[in-house]
């Protein structure tokens, strides 16, 4: 098993005329949790789609597992091992809790979909008990563990997380980014993508800072302290 | 009975409409082609394109499964190739491909069965004698097994849909594409099975309806279809069991209203079309629908761009074009001068009364079309019951001058000449008036919604046509309506009624022109490109949508009252939902939103109507003219959705 999980090359990405992401490279390794951070419009979201093949690359390419996937559909990219927590969930309002988390197992034997619902039960255990409730009427947290919950029943070994902890209270988003650290833990790789900077760098092991399309900063995340943050962000070094 | 076989054909169109929040109006026609390709099977031979070919006389407990496989591949591959590639298209779109689609089955259905019927060869079923329950109610075993069927299928769906894994990922699509594809589901694989087991229902329904009726034949889905769609829309469309409770309950309210009230049965059609408008006005969302589904996304009806991805050729070809255009560009008065003298000089030069004659249609069209084009091109509002305003302007004019004057009053009309002139005006004013009173319950309404609701309207103008005797004549029609004529000089012939049309061509034209460059062109342009923003700034959407009903509608009106006049013979066979089609389709052609685009249409189809005729194997089958028609209009959607004339839309923002 090689150490690299993913693997970015010159990844560009276009919005019409507007040029969202501009040559971009980074890697993720194996087990760790890799953090994307920025201010509105630096890419970040923008990045993980093209990730999960929601986006057409203009260019570069995309190594997963020592494959290149930047040609393959965002449904077969779920099959591979790699899973997105959408930005603002996007669970589905009029099925069940349970429903939501069979559908995130779709690419699963169903013989072992038992098996993941329990295992995703025992991270998240309010799931279990409001199972048969629609989910567009849990709450914001809920609804966040929920989308966690149903990408994790695909088994991925790369998990894409796009601000976990948007719109929540301040003990939920605690709550959501341990159990981050948890799936980590369990050997899930965890690309995050965060607007709250302070929480993700304290959990991650490698920080990369993106402005406008591209990568300004990449360290530990150890290293980055307050004064060199507000200048990553606001750009005084340009 | 009726009321299963609806029920069975509104499951289609919810299935569909819940998965990719379409109307696939062609539900009509693949019901059609499901009783033609299950009698066909049953057959020991057939006749297609006129020659005999030999079947293999299928017992109808093998042909009819073998048809609903067959036209359900044909909703697969119709979803492959008209609809997949409009997925990210302006909403406008689809539903015209879907209405081409519909014209291009039927008139094909029509070329290879022929127009005549075709009886279906097995008829036991109806044949046996009706059950007798408690004594007293008689029981036809027909209508038994159609009820079987029907309630089995549904709860089989049902099932599937609550409980399977495929039938989760439709749910899943519907709800929200994109995190469907982000859980792993294939949506393309999702919406191809929607569509597959939608026309699997409205295959089985139209075998069943051929089965219990007898035959089959081109039309015959046209108004089973619609109704499914209202019945769909009553229960609350992308509802399964909605759709069932629609099918009964329209099926119901139609026998009982022929069967009580006066004269019930003749307008036993329009009662769906009636309640279709009340319910719409009152409760859009149907029985047991939601709210939300009747809100149009945001975004143009028109859209700006092409609908998809085009080859690099493909690009530089259009760009090309477009560029040669720019550089033929003498001016706007110079080229309006220029088209204007060489239309006035085609009167005298032209001398043969037959291609004035086309001229005179051209202009009829591109009139009528320029007038839904203040509808559907600059508001946004696709309106499918367009034809209303033409009908009656010529009704009127017709009803005046014939059953009126000359009837009753004994007047010849040669004494009342001026009469023509004012009942333009009248003709006009009535549409318009017609035209609020029609836009104001659809108000509410968006999207696909709205354009079911104007089929509606336009469906009771023509069967009120058809039906009311004492007013119209009904399918008779009425003759001998007078030329127009000035003081003592008749222009009947061609070349004076060629001059009177260019006259009030020139005339509309330059206040359409006039009209959509001022605020209120803006406010309707604002009301297609967004409604929602477009109130939020202010713009009193009520009012300028009725403006546009009731300026399209004054010029159909107008063009209703020179069109009896100079085919003097009037008749609801010229005023159907096809005709409303056929200019849709000329605005699209032309280009929808710019004020020549109408006319350019009208005269690329009439004449292409003329060269066919000389073709000797549409000549052998003419209904191959309209396939062609729907044929284009699909084409047109993919490859060219902005029109031939997109280049002359009219730029409201004017660059410095």
């Amino acid at each position: 098993m090689t150490a690299t999980i993913l693997e970015i090359s010159g990844l560009t990405v276009r919005y019409g005329p507007v040029r969202a992401l501009n040559n971009i490279s980074f890697r993720v390794d194996r087990g760790t949790i890799v953090a994307l951070i920025g201010s509105n419009g630096a890419g970040k979201s923008t990045t993980l789609k093209a990730l999960s093949g929601l986006l057409e690359l203009e260019g570069g390419s995309i190594s997963f597992e020592g494959e290149f996937i930047e040609g393959i559909a965002a449904e077969k990219r779920v099959e591979r091992g790699m899973a997105h927590v959408p930005e603002g969930r996007r669970v589905f309002p009029r099925m069940s809790v349970w429903e939501n988390l069979q559908l995130g197992g779709y690419t699963r034997p169903e013989s072992e979909i038992n098996q993941d619902l329990d295992h995703v039960v025992s991270l998240f255990p309010v799931l279990g008990e409001r199972r048969r409730q629609y989910a567009g009427t849990l709450s914001g947290g809920e609804q966040q563990m929920l989308a966690i919950g149903r990408a994790l029943m695909s088994r991925p070994r790369l998990l894409l997380m796009d601000e976990p902890s948007m719109g929540l209270a301040p003990q939920m988003v605690e709550m959501i980014l341990e159990k981050v650290t948890a799936i980590r833990d369990e050997g899930t790789t965890v690309l995050l993508v965060e607007q709250n900077a302070a929480g993700a760098i304290r959990l991650s092991d490698y920080v990369y800072v993106l402005r406008v399309g591209e990568i300004v900063h990449q360290s530990k995340g150890s290293e980055i302290n307050d004064e060199l943050l507000k200048t990553l962000y606001l750009g005084h070094d340009l | 009975m009726l009321g299963a076989i609806y029920a069975l054909t509104a499951v289609a169109y919810t299935l569909v409409y819940g998965v990719v929040q379409l109307v696939n109006f062609a539900f009509g026609e693949l019901f059609m082609l499901g009783a033609f390709i299950c009698i066909s099977l049953m057959l020991p031979s057939v006749l297609l394109f006129g020659v005999r070919v030999t079947m293999p006389a299928l017992p109808l407990i093998m042909a009819a499964p073998l048809a609903i496989l067959f036209v359900g591949l044909i909703g697969v591959l119709m979803e492959r190739f008209a609809y997949r590639p409009l997925r990210n298209a302006p909403r406008l779109a689809p539903l015209i491909v879907a209405i081409g689609l519909s014209v291009l089955l039927q008139s094909l259905a029509q070329s290879i069965w022929g127009a005549e019927e075709l009886s279906f060869p097995e008829f036991e079923l109806s044949k046996l004698p009706p059950l007798v329950l408690f004594g007293s109610i008689h029981v036809n075993v027909m209508e038994i097994v159609v009820l079987a069927v029907a309630i089995v299928s549904m709860v089989v769906l049902t099932i599937f849909v609550k409980s399977t894994r495929l039938g989760r990922a439709m749910r899943a699509t519907a709800e929200d594409p994109i995190a469907a594809r982000l859980v792993g589901i294939s949506i393309d694989r999702v919406i191809a099975a929607a569509f597959l087991i939608g026309s699997l229902f409205a295959a089985l329904a139209g075998i069943l309806y051929a089965q219990a009726y007898g035959f089959a034949n081109p039309t015959m889905g046209f108004l089973p279809g619609f109704k499914a769609l209202i019945a769909a829309v009553l229960g609350g469309i992308g509802s399964i069991p909605g759709a069932a409770i629609g099918g009964m309950l329209l099926a119901l309210i139609e026998t009982f209203g022929a069967g009580y009230l006066p004269n019930g049965s003749a307008y036993r059609d329009a009662f769906g079309f009636g309640i279709l408008i009340l319910l719409l006005m009152f409760r859009p969302q149907g029985l047991l629908g939601r709210r939300e589904l009747n809100e149009a996304p945001a975004g143009s009806l028109v859209g700006t761009g092409s609908s998809r991805q085009q080859p690099q050729w493909y690009e530089d070809a259009v760009r090309l074009v477009g560029s040669w255009l720019l550089r033929f560009n003498p001016g706007k008065t110079v080229l309006t001068l220029g088209v204007l003298s060489v239309a006035v000089a085609a009167a005298f030069l032209i001398t043969s009364d037959y291609w004035l004659r086309i001229l005179i249609f051209v202009l009829t069209y591109g009139l009528l079309a320029s007038g839904l084009n203040i509808v559907v091109g600059f508001t946004g509002l696709l309106d499918l019951g367009f034809v209303a305003f033409w009908a009656v302007g010529s009704y009127l004019t017709s009803i005046l001058f014939v059953l009126v004057l000359k009837q009753k009053l004994g007047i010849a009309p040669a004494d009342i000449w001026w009469l023509f002139y004012v009942n333009l005006l009248l003709g006009g004013c009535l549409a318009a008036l017609l035209g609020i009173a029609l836009g104001y319950p659809t108000l509410k309404l968006r999207g696909d919604y709205l354009a079911i609701m104007t089929l509606g309207f336009g469906e009771i103008i023509r069967i009120t046509a058809t039906n009311w005797i004492d007013l119209t004549r009904g399918p008779m029609g009425i003759r001998g309506i007078p030329s127009p004529s000035l003081f003592n000089f008749s222009l009947g012939q061609p070349r004076y009624l060629y001059l009177v049309g260019l006259a009030l061509a020139v005339l509309i034209f330059a206040c359409i022109g006039r009209l959509v460059r001022s605020y209120v062109g803006r406010a309707w342009v604002s009301i297609r490109e967004n409604e929602s923003a477009a109130e939020a700034m202010g713009v009193d959407t009520p009012r300028y949508k009725l403006f546009a009903y009731a300026s399209g509608g004054f010029v159909g009106g107008v063009v209703g009252v020179f069109y009896a006049h100079s085919q003097q013979y009037v008749s609801p066979l010229s005023f159907t939902l096809f005709e409303n089609i056929l200019i849709l389709m000329l605005i699209v052609m032309g280009g929808l939103g710019t004020l020549i685009g109408p006319f350019i249409g009208a005269a690329f189809w009439i004449i292409f109507l003329q060269v066919a005729q000389d073709i000797p194997f549409i000549q052998s089958h003419p209904e191959l003219r309209y396939a062609l028609l729907g044929l284009a209009l699909v084409c047109l959607m993919i490859y060219l959705p902005q029109g031939v004339a997109a280049k002359a839309r009219i730029k409201l923002t004017v660059p410095r």
